[in-house]
Parts: structure tokens; sequence; C-alpha cells
């Protein structure tokens, strides 16, 4: 069987699977990248209704015409693309709507289209948690409350409260990443985190690591194994790690799903795998 | 076509139950006045079937009595006027809500007492303002404490001179029937829920006031030019605006930094016949934006009658919002159902409002096109906006195909393929 050619598609420079698979592109073959602002030369402005004008090259098209695609990318946040479209006054749901044609020449694709919320692999906590509950009753989730506009949160029936962005997926020591809208309004309230977390990254159907950001602890690794199944499905993504809390009973409650792949990155693993994922992708192998 | 014949019985050809009808609205077929003018007899048929199962004439006690006594002796078209108020809908539901609340019978009774005393009051103003324009001056005003008296629909007030003679004068009103309030007690309403009454409340000036009215009849001109359709469904379902001063002239900078909306709207499915529109009086404030917001709050109201009188298009459980593929926000599922209607006739406004005079104006022209941009984009983004909805039980059947028919119809505009 051939090796499958792989176009990495990119946004953030510090990407952890970007930045591994540059580390170990010399050894493998067929490994391609490309990060959003190597298309600013393909845009240009355009009134309504075109609003982005495209001008791929047939060279470019090659490059995800029947490649398997990781699509990496979930923010254009310190891109130049993003001051590109800024300038132009374009929202960035057009870039998505104009990049579509390119990711649609792929053979498979790691993540669906990247935009915040609407993206399967980009949603909130508590959709996330709609997304696991309708599928199965028998996970544990926190308990939250989620309050409308600026009515006062419900949070009587929580021990320790936490003040969360719905967007912020790890960050449960102490929110970091809340904007001044969401601290005032929709104020979204967890019960915070006990127990030891755990993360589980997954890169398609038989690659996953365990990392233990605190203590190490014996975990059973079938669940695991089953909630990043589950995760990969749910959210439409073969790259992934999920964040859980091993409770004192020993019961595990899962946090979060995150198509970054932050956490995962400290863990010493993380570079063998996705070394050896990307080494044994072929074109009939499922990702 | 007359906004207010309310007395006259139903006579539509046109089934409504079905949300077929809101697509032939939204294109404004030859079929949208019948349609719209059907879904306003519902809406009526409904709120009089809903008082009638409240209130019992025959039994219950003294104040379901006077509540019965108190509306049959308005004239079928005082009754009608009371039945459409935001303010009746707002109290009945409350009402409604009052039996399913898990509280103890004492507390039960409390509230509903409270409930049906704010009906009665809601009955007797229209009754009051009713007596007075016959120069009778009733006994709810005699005993009355406020120097103001405000009709259910809010288009009229009775006020009292430092002599304690009681005259009628009526709202500042465009489009002759929609009511501009700034300052009633609805106006002046706290709401932590609302994105626009829960914000500071100053006071307009009047040439401010002045402004805000003279702004939002130029939009209803607009629409009414554009697609008299849709001018005819703000004059159909739109009541009352009601306006809020959160922010003075040159603060909006200041406003933003600290995560307030400085231009929010909304309707609230409580408050039917009703919208809230903010700070409209400001520099930054275009007739775009105005032509934009009148259209899609008065949308909420049409969409808001048509789920009154048929049931509503799906369930919400507000711990689940989607995210709006247009703004990037979490909200409830019913109100992305709206959003859809929404984007799409502002979509086909806006494309008349580029190819019209009004958008000749080069700053306004690319406004227009900006918000085309947006309105356009959220169907275009390769994702379902139907399969966007956290649905907790099974929506109508036909959700899925009008949202469907909307997504496609906009994708092959612009050349996309699902």
């Amino acid at each position: 069987m051939s090796i499958l050619k792989t176009l990495i598609f990119y946004a953030e420079k510090n990407d952890p699977v970007v930045i591994e698979a540059k580390r170990s592109a010399s050894e493998l073959s067929q490994v391609d990248f490309l990060h959003v602002d190597e298309l600013i030369p393909y845009l240009q402005n355009a009134e309504w209704p075109e609003m982005i004008r495209t001008t791929f090259p047939f060279k470019l098209k090659e490059r995800f015409n029947g490649a398997l695609v990781i699509n990496r990318v979930f923010t254009l946040a310190d891109t130049e693309l993003f001051d590109v479209l800024n300038a132009w006054s374009k929202n960035e749901r057009w870039f998505h709507i104009k990049v579509q044609p390119l990711l649609n020449l792929a053979r498979q694709l790691t993540h669906d289209v990247g935009l915040r919320g609407v993206s399967k692999c980009l949603l909130p906590l508590n959709v996330q948690w709609y997304y696991i509950q309708r599928e199965r009753e028998d996970i544990s989730l926190p308990n939250f409350s989620y309050a409308m506009s600026y009515e006062s949160p419900k949070n009587q029936l929580m021990t320790a409260p936490m003040q969360k962005s719905v967007w912020s997926l790890f960050d449960w020591k102490a929110e970091r990443n809340i904007s001044v809208g969401e601290q005032r309004r929709h104020r979204f309230f967890v019960e915070s985190p006990k127990g030891t977390p755990v993360i589980c990254y997954f890169l398609g159907k038989d690659t996953r690591g365990l990392v233990f950001p605190r203590t190490n602890i014996d975990v059973d690794e079938g669940l695991f194994a089953k909630l990043a199944d589950l995760a990969s499905s749910l959210f439409e993504s073969a790259l992934g790690e999920i964040l859980t809390y091993v409770e004192d009973d020993g019961s595990v409650r899962f946090y979060a799903f995150s198509p970054f792949m932050r956490s995962s990155t400290g863990s010493a693993s993380f570079s063998e795998h996705i070394k050896t994922w990307l080494g044994g992708r072929q074109a009939t192998a499922a990702i | 076509m007359s906004a207010t014949p309310l007395v006259a019985e139903s006579q539509s050809l046109y089934s409504t139950e079905s949300m077929d009808c809101l697509l032939e609205v939204a294109e404004a077929t030859s079929f949208a006045p019948e349609i719209l003018d059907s879904v306003l007899w519902r809406r009526l048929e409904t709120m009089r079937a809903r008082l009638s199962r409240l209130i019992s004439p025959n039994e219950g006690d003294l104040i379901n009595k006077a509540i019965s006594t108190a509306y049959d002796d308005l004239p079928p078209s005082r009754q009608a006027r009371v039945l459409m108020s935001a303010e009746f809908y707002d109290c009945i539901s409350k009402i409604s809500r009052d039996a399913k609340l898990q509280k103890n019978e004492k507390a039960i009774e409390l509230e509903h007492a409270m409930h049906l005393s704010v009906l009665f009051d809601i009955i007797s103003r229209e009754r009051a303002i009713h007596e007075l324009s016959s120069n009778v001056e009733s006994r709810y005003l005699a005993n009355c404490r406020p120097d103001k008296v405000w009709s259910p629909v809010g288009d009229v007030v009775a006020q009292r001179n430092q002599q304690g003679v009681w005259t009628l004068s009526h709202a500042p009103t465009i489009g002759d029937v929609v009511a501009i309030d700034f300052d009633s007690p609805l106006a002046e309403d706290y709401d932590p829920r609302s994105g626009v009454l829960s914000q500071t409340r100053l006071v307009f000036s009047a040439e401010e006031k002045e402004l805000v009215i003279e702004r939002l009849q130029k939009a209803l001109d607009v629409i009414d030019s554009l697609e008299p359709i849709y001018g005819l469904l703000i004059r159909n379902f739109v009541r009352r605006v009601i306006v809020r001063k959160s922010v003075e002239q040159g603060g909006v900078e200041a406003a933003r930094e600290l995560g307030s909306g400085v231009f929010g709207s909304e309707h609230v499915h409580r408050q039917p016949g009703s919208i809230r529109l903010l700070n409209l009086h400001l520099d930054e404030c275009t007739l775009v934006l105005c032509v934009e917001k009148l259209l899609h709050e008065s949308t909420h109201n049409f969409l808001a009658a048509w789920e009154t009188a048929n049931g509503p298009f799906v369930t919400n459980d507000e711990k689940y919002r989607p995210i709006s593929p247009w703004s990037g926000n979490p909200i409830p599922n019913s109100s992305l159902v709206h959003a859809t209607f929404i984007y799409y006739m502002c979509h086909r406004l806006f494309e008349a409002f580029i190819a019209s005079d009004f958008g000749s104006a080069q700053e306004d022209a690319e406004r227009i096109r900006n918000k085309l941009g947006l309105f356009a984009a959220g169907f275009l983004i390769p994702k379902s906006v139907y399969e966007q909805l956290m649905l907790v039980g099974p929506p109508r059947p036909e959700v899925r195909l009008t949202l469907g028919t909307m997504q496609e119809n906009i994708q092959q505009r612009y050349g996309y393929s699902a």
C-alpha cells in the first residue's frame, strides 16, 4: 500500500502537531506544510457578492488534491491573514467559505471546517457535554449553570462554582481566558473539578497516549480508549485530546475535548507518536 | 390594508398551520398579504381563548368576576387592543407559568393574585382610556395616583394636569400605527435577561426623541418602498417600539470597552407586538442600521405570533444553546430558527436596497454590501443550519425542510453547493 500524501494546513506557528511533524519531516516522505499566510497572494479584496476573490493556482490545488489534509486552521489570530481580512473589513467566515473548495479536494480531512462554535471540533464546553450526554448517559459530566443575559447564575446546587468561559476548554485551575463581556453577561459557572486530571490524546484510530499533568495514577486504559473514540466521532476529529478528572472513588468525569493538543505536547511519548502516526498513514487506512 | 381591522371575522383561505406559509411571506409572494392577515387573526383568536381559559366569570372569586366584567364592558375593538398588547401576553404567560412552578400552595396563591391584579389593571387602563375618549373620567382615573396612564398597547396616554384634569394624548408613531415608546413603565422596566432593558436608563432630550422618530420613520419608508409586504408585516405585528438611551453622544468607544452592546436590539417572546432598540440617537447610528434593526426585530414579532397560534418551532433548554453561524454567539434553539428567517429576509431586502437609489450614496452602499456579506455568510458556511440545533424534543417536522430550503436558496444564489 502506498503512503498517503499529507498536507498539514495550519495557522498557529506554535501548533504542537506542526512543530512535531516538522521535527520529523526529514524522516517522513510526502508530508507537506501550508501556512494560511501563504494563501494571501491568491486572495484579493472584492465587493459583495464575491467578497474575496480567490485565484488558487493549479499547483496549490494539487497539494490538496487527493491528500490527507490535517486541517489545523482553528483560529486566524496572530496571522498576517487576520490583518489582511481586517483591512478589507471581511469577516473570517468569508475566508472559511472561500477556502472550502480547496478542502473539498482532500481525500480525507482530520477536522471539519474550522470556525469556532459551528465546527464540531470547536464547540463550547456545554455544547460538548450536550453531545456526550445525548450519546452516552453513563458518562459523568460536570454540574454547571448558564445564566441568560445579565441574570444571576443559579449556583445553589454547586459546592465550589468556578466561573468559566464556555470557550475555554482546558483552563481549570484558574480561568485566564474569559472576556470582559463573558464576565458580566451569560455567566457560565461549573463545579470545580476534584481529583486527578488525566489527559488522553489520540491520533487516528490506533495511536493514543495518556498524560498526567499533576500526578501519575493507575487508570483503566480501555475506558480512556472508549472515551477518545467517542470524542473523535462526536467532534468529527481524527486528532485531539480529552481532559478528564479521576475522582477519589475512582470514577472518571469528562471535562473537555480539544483539537489543539496543547496539553499533550509536554508528554514524552507525544513526539514519537506523531512521527509514528504520520509514518504509518496509508492510502487505505482509516484515520 | 388597514393594520387594525380586528373586529371582523377571519376570512382567510390560505392555511397558515404549516411553516410553508412563512416562506411565502419571506419571499413576499402574492399569498403573503393574506397570510399576514390570517396569522394576525389566529393570534387574536388564540389570545381570546387563553383569556377565557384563565377567567371564568361564573366561578371563582371577586377578582375573576371583576376582570370578566371589565373586559366584557369593552367594545370589541378595545378588547382586541388589550388581547394584542405586549403587556397582556406578558401577564398571562406569567399566570400560566405560576401553575407549573413547584412552590407551596400559599406562595402560588399570592403570586397568582398579584398577576390577576395586573391583568385587571391592564384591562381597566384600556377601559379608562376608552371612557376618557368620550369625555368621561372613570373611577379608575379618579382613584389613580400616578399622573400618567398608558394604554396596554402603548399608543395612548391619559395625563393629569396640575388642576387635576385628565386629557388624552397619542404617543408618536411611525407608519401611522407603530407607537414609539421612550418612557412608559414598560420602557422603564429593568430586566436582567434583557440586553436592552438591563442597560443604564438615561433621559432622552426632546431633540433626541425627534431624531429617533425621524430615523425610524425613514427606515420604515425605505422598507415600504423596497418591499411593501415587509412594511405590511411591520404594521401588522409591531404595535410598540421601545427605545432606550444608555450611552451619551461620544460615549460609544468607552461603552464598548466595558463590553456593553451599544446598538443592542431585541424581541422577547412573552411581549409580542413590541420590540426594543438601544441608542438610536447616536451619531454612529446609520440608516442602514435602522433598516436592519427594524426588519430584524419586527420579523421576530411576526414569527412569534405564528408560534403563538400554531405552537413553537422547537423547544429550548437554555443550558444548551447552539452557536449562531452568523454571530458566533450561543443563542437558544428558537432564536436560531428565527435568525434563519430573519437573515434570509434581511438578505432579500438588502439586495433590493443596494440596487435602489437609497443605497446609492457611497458610504451607505459600502455598509449595505457589508451587511449582505454578513447575512449570506451564515448560510454559506458548509454546515447545515438545522444541524446546529440542540434539540431536546422532536421539532415540528417542517423545521428541517424550511431551514434547508432557505439555506439552499442562498447557496444557489451565490453558486455554492451544500
